[in-house]
């Protein structure tokens, strides 16, 4: 019964394959990828990540980029990744073009959950505002009766301001926005944990989202946990598998969370700040 | 406002390549060609995820149904629950990665209550990889695996530190491979894998060891010691400082290993390193493996193990060869 074709099966298989429509510069190595994927538009949540194999022929550079999902537009099958050339891997997904294919696997993890109601603070240091692009227009987005600035405000930290892609961005889509760079050559002179805590002393924010550097989502726990507002990071580890198989991308757990250590990917990668040391 | 997302999404519509693989492979339990036996150890094909790389078997189930597998051979497991390295655990190395995960597990006690169950709920062939810090801790391992319903073999992990003989890997002497597979072999009449490491200078006498002491089966390679220095940070990547390289970068290594192997022990031979393809897996069936583990292409490719077995049956089809005539074909002069 076993009549084969003589090849091994060597072609990527079908249901990865989406398509590159856009590349969109946003600041010197930051791009804006929108790819054409109906189903992981569909299903994708806000602060879900894909992971992306580098095109190219061979194993080098190896491994799948964890990208978080930035942007969704589920009616359009289409969804934005925002991507930093950091490495060599990111650098060649930054430079692709319209047209080129790309092999994903995704949607995975535990994304922001979301709000009801209330006031919402996004906070983004550096590319770490990417996901909480997905969440800002899912808080708009989601009633027609409250307006965007009694529901969502966004900060966004950045080194200077050719780095400062988020705020135009935030601009371009409606969502309110404050900025921080650390040369003050825009918005407030300083970090964003600074306007940060300018806002949770107007007292009608309920909820933090935040994602960054690390020590940017040190001070934001802090600031939230003084505040007794709720908060959610989005974590950034190296990974290996993103399905929770290879335990590669471990994050120790708080003590009162039970200890040990959570896997960002099918864990996370947003939690809620007091289940994670920071 | 708990996060509610459906973590399987990501099997979308893969379900049709799956069963075009299946059929390739041969309808589910229905072994056609690709059956093997390794020292008493059955497999209804030749192709078993590597330890460390599927889990316990649950994460890629929504990808690859568990029986389909010729078996899965879990995560390391040890006597005590471990919580595992600290982190970064993992980092990319050319055409490779390096991993200090630390062997972290439930321990046997939690690996018998919650993982065994759902492995044998859904028919995967079951091997299970053991690893202690003493010679008495394998044994105790081995005795409490013993008899527990649906475990077709151990695998023995000799690549860990002996906390007896300063932390120097039970594998890399002859004499405590030896004393781990005696110890182990008292406890059990499972087949018992020995799994080498291939840190050693010569892995001919390391495998002698094993089958003195009454392996039933040689699996190799572990992953080669290495390390990786961040030069923006001047430090060590890795939490550990220390990892194990594997993936494609690592496969003449083990090739090598593997044809040696086969020209000094009469034990079958499991041989792994970099598989990624039908065409790798093929060149350690022809080296002397009777079976191959798939490890790290999991990662990249989660369809990787049922397409390596879809390959070799195909290869097999088209040189006309049956798996037994194709094992070891390679020292054939």
């Amino acid at each position: 019964m076993r009549r084969l074709s003589s090849e091994a099966p060597q072609e990527l298989p079908p249901w990865r394959l989406c398509r590159v429509v856009e590349n969109r510069a946003l600041a010197p190595g930051v791009v804006l990828l929108w790819l054409d994927a109906p189903q992981a538009a569909r299903l994708g949540q806000p602060g879900q990540f894909l992971q992306v194999a580098i095109p190219g022929n061979g194993y080098d550079p190896l491994l799948r980029r964890p990208i978080s999902i930035g942007l969704l537009e589920p009616g359009a099958g289409r969804l934005g990744l925002i991507i930093r050339a950091a490495g060599r891997g990111t650098s060649i997904l930054a430079a692709t073009k319209p047209g080129d294919e790309l092999d994903i696997l995704g949607p995975l993890g535990a994304g922001f959950p979301l709000p009801h109601e209330g006031r919402s603070l996004l906070v983004g240091g550096g590319i770490g505002s990417a996901p909480l692009f997905g969440l800002a227009t899912a808080l708009i987005g989601g009633d027609g009766v409250q307006t965007a600035e009694t529901r969502v405000l966004m900060l966004n930290g950045a080194r200077t301001h050719s780095e400062l892609w988020a705020d135009e961005l935030a601009a371009q889509l409606g969502v309110p926005a404050l900025a921080a760079t650390d040369d003050g050559s825009a918005g407030h002179h300083g970090l964003v944990t600074e306007l940060m805590r300018e806002q949770l002393a107007a007292g009608d924010i309920q909820t933090v989202f935040a994602c960054g550097p690390e020590p940017m989502l040190r001070a934001v726990k802090e600031l939230a946990q003084q505040s007794q507002v709720g908060c959610y990071v989005s974590l950034e580890q190296r990974m290996a598998c993103g399905v929770g198989a290879c335990f590669g991308c471990s994050w120790p757990r708080t003590e009162q969370a039970g200890g040990g250590y959570v896997r960002v990917c099918r864990d996370g990668p947003v939690f809620a700040a007091e289940e994670v040391l920071l | 406002m708990a996060a509610v997302h459906n973590k399987d999404s990501w099997i979308w519509a893969g379900q049709e390549r799956v069963a075009a693989l299946l059929a390739q492979i041969g309808e589910l339990g229905v072994p056609v060609g690709l059956a093997t036996n390794l020292g008493g150890l059955r497999l209804r094909n030749p192709v078993i995820t590597a330890s460390g790389c599927y889990g316990f078997g649950q994460e890629y189930a929504p990808a690859i149904p568990p029986e389909a597998l010729g078996a899965i051979c879990t995560k390391c497991v040890t006597l005590e629950p471990r919580a595992g390295n600290k982190p970064p655990r993992v980092v990319e190395t050319p055409a490779g990665m390096l991993n200090s995960i630390g062997l972290q597990n439930p321990g046997v006690d939690g690996f018998l209550r919650t993982e065994l169950p759902w492995l044998r709920e859904h028919q995967a062939r079951v091997i299970v990889n053991i690893a202690g810090r003493t010679i008495a801790e394998y044994g105790q391992l081995v005795a409490k695996l013993d008899g527990a319903p649906g475990i077709s073999a151990i695998e023995v992990n000799v690549s860990c530190p002996n906390v007896e003989r300063e932390g120097m890997a039970f594998g890399v002497s002859a004499k405590s491979t030896e004393a781990v597979m005696r110890a182990v072999r008292r406890e059990t009449s499972l087949p018992l894998i020995c799994k080498l490491t291939p840190n050693v200078t010569d892995v001919v006498e390391i495998a002698r060891a094993a089958e003195e002491a009454g392996a039933d089966v040689i699996s190799l390679i572990n992953t080669l010691l290495g390390m990786s220095i961040d030069t923006a940070t001047q430090k060590p990547v890795l939490g550990n400082v220390f990892g194990g390289l594997s993936g494609p970068a690592v496969r003449p290594v083990a090739v090598r290993m593997v044809w040696q192997v086969r020209q000094a022990v009469k034990l079958p031979i499991i041989g792994m390193g970099g598989i990624a393809d039908a065409r790798d897996a093929m060149e350690f069936i022809l080296a002397g493996a009777s079976a191959i583990m798939v490890g790290t292409a999991c990662f990249t490719n989660p369809l990787a193990p049922l397409e390596v077995a879809a390959g070799i049956a195909a290869y097999l089809d088209q040189h006309g060869l049956q798996l037994e005539e194709a094992i070891g074909r390679a020292h054939q002069r």
